[in-house]
This record gives structure tokens, sequence and C-alpha cells, in this order.
């Protein structure tokens, strides 16, 4: 990764020069910002050197071909496949109505002036941080969605991400832009085998609603033990707009994500739920910000996790409401059972209050599993494993019911039962 | 031949505490056997060391049940050999509800594995419907309760009535049930006495642990034993409760203490 890669890049997809010049800025950056200062996670043991940024894969694998053979109940998919898109589809009633489904790399050169308004240019800049620098610098493929005006579309859009080997470096880029009065729900599943080598993923996601816009965003991610998985994910939400976050994950060697929604318009929302099984030496962190700016904006966050083995979850949510942001309520809600001596767990809710018309609150519980419980089941005939499994989806059942699509769900029960070691009959 | 679950000797504590101090009992198939005993006598804890709880030592003696000893064996075992236990305080499970509860302790009794790879395919939902919808009938129970979390806002009464449903959809061979009585109001005695009535019968032994003579009214034991200190110190029949009833525990203690009654 050098400064000719970046223009090899840039040349090899034949940009535009203002796409090469945001590039070359933002390898500047990168070159100037300092190692991230992750308190609780660390990210040294990452060869950077050894990974190729850039792997054109250009097929359908059969993961992806799997993944594509149930999205005939999708608004749109985007499959990708390594740093390439590989396939992209659109109903045509919605084409015909606007709204756009592209990979990135097309959406810069058919429409942009959308790009450059929105492409990392206000919900997350380059310098936001050196990996987010590194992305801007080294980004491929990803997703374009723009849906006009009232357009309002039922059936998901989806984006399947994957990867075929090892020691790579993928830097997808997700945009998505709604226009006043308009409403999606897109669906992200990422998903990939483990290798023995490094894998680096390093996504941002930038979502931007405009008024009386909504966005509901699942992520579903089961990424191969081999992952480090970087992620930023950003939105900016304007005047009654509402976005609903809804994570699912089980994968990754290591997570580190932000997440952040800037309520910037009177009455924007954001409400959120996850849920998370780990399980090895799995490590997630994630730092989740609602940062109430405008008055009468409502936050809320209810995340559930699970950990085994000698996984380890960390939780940073931080409430931030501004002076302006009078009738305000905001929740943040996070609890984890630690299913083994040797799992940790740490949870560090915040709040920052500057207005005083505000309503806000936040819970942590970190538990063990309840043997109690565990004895009651079993002496109804249920073995060990299988308590433990009922006693988890009653854990997580708070937060599976706010899972928007039932087949998410169900992945992410069948993900569970086979790191649990169950066997599931289907 | 009946199923016989034999306790010998059998010695148990918790924390260091010894609670049963040379316990012996048998149950067979068929018959109610009622045992009584003051708060702290260790009724709880015979229930306990009996399922299996691993909070419960056991320190001597042994507990045969079909022939075999099964004090080594973990709780799920022992139920899937047909003992069954109603919780004194059974515990709340939020989130599984008692349909979802029920169908999994049913599947575990299929043949196979019982690591819930049956889970899926299991009874069919339509068969498990038809059984559960049967026995909330017999015990006078809402149908809501099906779909409500374990336990979970469940009155006393209510958790109770819980208890013996599940009893009667697992109908075991040998049932202890731990007060199953207390906390409950006349009507819902009744009701759960006419359950339990109904599920007797040759097929099912109970222990029916009670420090009240009322349940007694409803449910007729063949034998009465009486336990003070972690051991039975008197055994008969049903005029034995009676006479519990009207004396007390006194005269026992005062036998225990002028040597009359050994303990
Ligand atoms: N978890 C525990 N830790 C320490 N001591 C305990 C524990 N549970 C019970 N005990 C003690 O063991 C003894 C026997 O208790 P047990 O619950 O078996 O009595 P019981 O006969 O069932 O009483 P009750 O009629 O109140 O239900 C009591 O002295 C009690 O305090
Ligand atoms: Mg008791």
């Amino acid at each position: 990764m050098t400064r000719d890669a970046v223009v090899a890049l840039s040349d090899l997809k034949n940009e535009p020069a203002w796409m090469r010049e945001f590039r070359l800025a933002a390898w500047e950056t990168y070159e100037r910002l300092p190692q991230p200062n992750w308190k609780r996670t660390d990210i040294s043991n990452l060869n950077l050197a050894n990974l190729i940024f850039y792997t054109p894969s250009g097929q359908l694998t059969p993961l992806a071909q799997q993944a594509l053979a149930g999205s005939s109940e999708m608004a749109g998919a985007v499959v990708q496949v390594d740093s390439q898109v590989v396939h992209v589809q659109l109903l045509s009633a919605l084409l015909a109505k606007g709204v756009i489904l592209v990979d990135m790399d097309t959406a810069v050169q058919q429409y942009p002036d959308l790009v450059k308004k929105y492409f990392m240019a206000e919900i997350i800049k380059p310098d936001f941080g050196k990996f987010e620098a590194l992305h801007a610098a080294l980004w491929s493929g990803g997703t374009f969605l723009y849906v006009p005006r009232n357009v309002e579309v039922e059936m998901p859009f989806y984006n399947f991400l994957t990867t075929t080997g090892d020691d790579r470096a993928l830097f997808p880029h997700t945009l998505i832009v709604t226009e006043t009065g308009a409403s999606i729900h897109f669906l992200e599943e990422t998903l990939s085998e483990t290798f023995t080598g490094q894998t680096l993923v390093g996504g941002v996601t930038e979502i931007y609603l405009h008024p009386n816009s909504r966005v509901k965003f699942t992520n579903l991610q089961n990424w191969g033990l081999n992952v480090y998985n970087l992620v930023t994910r950003r939105t900016m939400v304007h005047n009654d707009a509402a976005i609903n976050y809804t994570l699912a994950e089980v994968g990754a060697k290591l997570t580190h994500q932000y997440q952040e929604a800037y309520l910037v318009g009177t009455g924007a929302n954001t409400e959120s739920v996850g849920v998370f099984y780990f399980d090895h030496d799995q490590h997630w962190d994630m730092y989740a910000l609602m940062d109430h700016v405008a008055s009468f904006t409502f936050g809320d966050l209810l995340l559930r996790g699970a950990l085994a083995d000698t996984s380890r979850s960390i939780f940073e949510g931080l409430i931030k409401i501004r002076k302006n942001a009078q009738e305000t309520n905001s929740y943040l809600h996070d609890n984890t059972l630690v299913m083994s001596k040797h799992a940790r767990a740490d949870s560090i809710p915040s709040l920052e209050i500057e207005a005083n018309e505000v309503r806000a609150s936040h819970g942590a519980t970190i538990g063990q599993l309840d043997e109690d419980q565990v004895f009651y089941l079993m002496s109804r005939g249920i073995d060990r494993r299988e308590a433990e499994r009922v006693i988890l989806e009653g854990f997580f059942a708070p937060v599976l019911q706010r899972i928007p699509l039932e087949q998410v769900r169900e992945k992410l029960l069948g993900y569970v039962d086979e790191k649990m070691g169950t066997v599931t009959v289907s | 031949m009946p199923s016989v679950l034999e306790i010998k000797d059998l010695y148990a504590g918790i924390e260091g505490k010894e609670i049963l101090k040379g316990l012996n009992l048998t149950i067979r198939q068929g018959e109610i056997h009622a045992l009584m005993g003051p708060n702290g006598s260790g009724k709880s804890t015979l229930a306990n060391t009996l399922m299996g709880h691993p909070d419960y030592e056991v320190t001597g003696g042994e507990v045969l049940f079909k022939g075999q000893n099964i004090l080594d064996l973990p709780p799920d075992v022992r139920s899937r050999l047909g003992l069954f236990l109603a919780f004194q305080y059974p515990t709340t499970i939020s989130g599984v509800t008692l349909a979802h509860f029920l169908r999994s302790a049913l599947n575990a009794r299929l043949p196979g594995p019982t690591d819930g790879s049956a889970r899926k395919k299991g009874i069919p939902v339509a068969e498990f419907r038809k059984l559960v919808m049967e026995k909330m009938k017999l015990l006078e129970v809402d149908e809501s309760f099906a779909t409500r979390y374990l336990n979970e806002g469940f009155s006393g009464g209510e958790k109770k009535r819980a208890e013996i449903l599940q009893m009667a959809v697992l109908h075991p061979e040998i049932a202890i049930l731990d007060e199953t009585d207390s906390g409950l109001d006349i009507d819902a005695l009744k009701v759960v006495s006419q359950g339990i009535n109904a599920l007797a019968g040759p097929e099912m032994g109970i222990l029916l642990i009670t420090h009240y003579q009322r349940i007694l009214n409803y449910i007729k034991p063949d034998y009465v034993h009486i336990l003070v200190d972690g051991r039975i110190v008197q055994s008969g029949g049903p005029e034995l409760a009676q006479k519990m009833e009207t004396e007390g525990y006194d005269w026992i203690r005062e036998g225990i203490a002028d040597g009359s009654i050994s303990s």
C-alpha cells in the first residue's frame, strides 16, 4: 500500500480526476494520522504490509450464488466478492420510479454529482480516523442506493459481501440517500469461510436521510474467524426522519465498529437493536453514539449478547444531548450473558447532556448463566447444551422480536446453534 | 414389574451443612407416599438431591431407581428415566414460553441423540398441541399459559399448576411434589388435587411433600412419613396424617426426647 498504488488503482478504474484527487488527498491524510488509540482493542497483530488491497475476483462464488438464490423477494441486490461487485439487480418498477441501485464504482462514473455531494463529504470525512482515511484512499466496490422523493419500498434491498481467500484487504463503501418521504429497508449480509491468513475488511457506510424519510438498516455479520472487521457506520438524520439499525453478529476474529446516528433535524429518530454471540477468541468492540442535535429527537438502543470460550465484548454507548435538543428522549440498554469463566464483557454507557428538558437513561447488565435455570430445564429431561441454548434464545427474545426480517432471525439462530455445537435438522 | 425408587441411608447437605442424616424410603410405581415435616427438616433437600441439583452434595448412602444407582447421573438423565420433581419454588425463565419449553422436554424424550437435533423435527406440532390442550383442560389452566414465559409473572398458584401441567405432559413413573399445595386457595387446591388424582394410578408413584394435612383431604396417601431433622422418624398409614393435624409435631419431639421414638 503506497501512494503509487492509489494512483494505479484509480487508473485501473479509469476514474475521473476528482475521484483520483480525492483518493490522493485521503492517502496524505492516512500518512499524517497517528495509529488509532483504541483503549480496549489492539490491532498491532494485523500485518497491513502483507495484505493485497485490491482483489478483483469477478465471479459469483457458491456462497454468493446461494445468497442470491434467496433474493427473489428483494427489491434489488448487490453482490460483492472480494474487491468487486459481481452482480446487481433492481426491480424494473423501481428503476422506473428513479431508484438508483448500482455498485459504488459505477456510481462514480454515472452519477458524479450525487457522489460528489455525499461520498465522504459530510457524513464521514476521510480524516475521521486512520482507517477511514485508508478506506477513502483505497475503497473499492460497495453499493450506492438513491431513493427519490416519496418512493416507499417495502421489500428489502440486499447487499451480500464475501471473500474468497486470505491475505487481502477489502474496502467496500456503502452510500444510501433517501429523499424526503422515501422509505426503504437495506439488508447487508457478510459471510465468509475461515481462512488461515489475515483478512481486513475496512467498510464504511454512510446513510443520509432527508426529512421524513425512513431507513431500516440490518446487518447480519458472519465473517470468517480470520477477518479483522473494522466498521464505520454513520447516519445523518433530518427532520422527522427515522433510522432503524438491526445488528446480528456472530463472525470475525476482531470487530471494531463505530455506529453513529446524528439527529440533526427536529423530530429525528433512531432505534437500534443488536444481538451477538461470540466464542473462541473472538473480540468485538462497538462504539455507539446517539447524538441529539435538534429538539424533539428520540433515540433507543437495545443490545443483547452472549460470550463463550475466551471471547470478549466491549460496548461503549454514548447518548449526547446538545444544548438545543430540548424535549429529547434517549435510552440505552445492553445486557451481556457471559457463558464461560474465561470470557469477558465490558460495558461503558455514558450520558452527556447539555439541555434540561430531556429524558435519558442507560442501563447495563453483565451476568452469568443462571444455574438454577439450567437445573430446572435439565430436570425436565433437556440436556445441558440444549438447556443453555433454550435459555440463550429466551435471553435474546426481546431483541429477536424486534428484528424485522424473519430470515435474518432464522439465520442468526442457525449460526448460534452451529456455534454451540447443536446440530439442527432442517 | 413396577418401577421402584429406593433411598438407602442417604446423607446429603448443602454448603457444607449436613441436612439429611441417614434417610430410608422406598416408593413403588402406583403408591402415594406423603412426607410431612416441620420447616427446615430437609424435605426440599431430599427432593433436590433426588433430582440431582448441583448445589446439593451427597455424603453417604445410595438412591436406586429401577435398580440403577442414579446419584452419578445428571438431572436430565434422571428425568428421562422417569423421575419428576414439581418444585416448591419454580424458577422463572424469561423469553422461553411454556409451550416451547414443554416441546423441548418432550423432544428430548424421543429416541436418538438428546442434544436437540430432533428439535426441529420433533413431535408434530398438531400432536403436541392436542396433548397440551388436553392436559390444560384437565388442570383448568387458561390457554394463554402456553404462550406465556415460563413462570414469569405467574402467581404462586399458577406456578404450582404449571408444574403439575408439566408432570401431566411428561407422565413420569415417580413424581416428587414439593409443597404443591402451599400457596393455593381452596378452589385451586381442589383442581390441582383432582388433576393429580387423575394422573395417579398404577403407572405413577408419588412422593407428596407437604407440611399441611389439608391436601390429604383430597389426595389419599397409602403411606405417611414424618421427617424430622433429616431422618424419617415415623411411618404409618393415613391415620398418621390425621394425628399430625390434631397433635402437631410436639408428641414426636417428646418421643424423640424420651427415647420412645428412635431418631
Ligand atoms: N442454599 C442453602 N444454603 C444453606 N443452607 C440451606 C440452603 N438451602 C436450605 N438450607 C438449609 O437446609 C435446611 C433444610 O432446608 P429444606 O429446604 O430442605 O427444608 P424444608 O423441609 O423443605 O423446609 P420448608 O418446609 O420450609 O420448605 C434448612 O435449615 C435450610 O436453612
Ligand atoms: Mg421445602
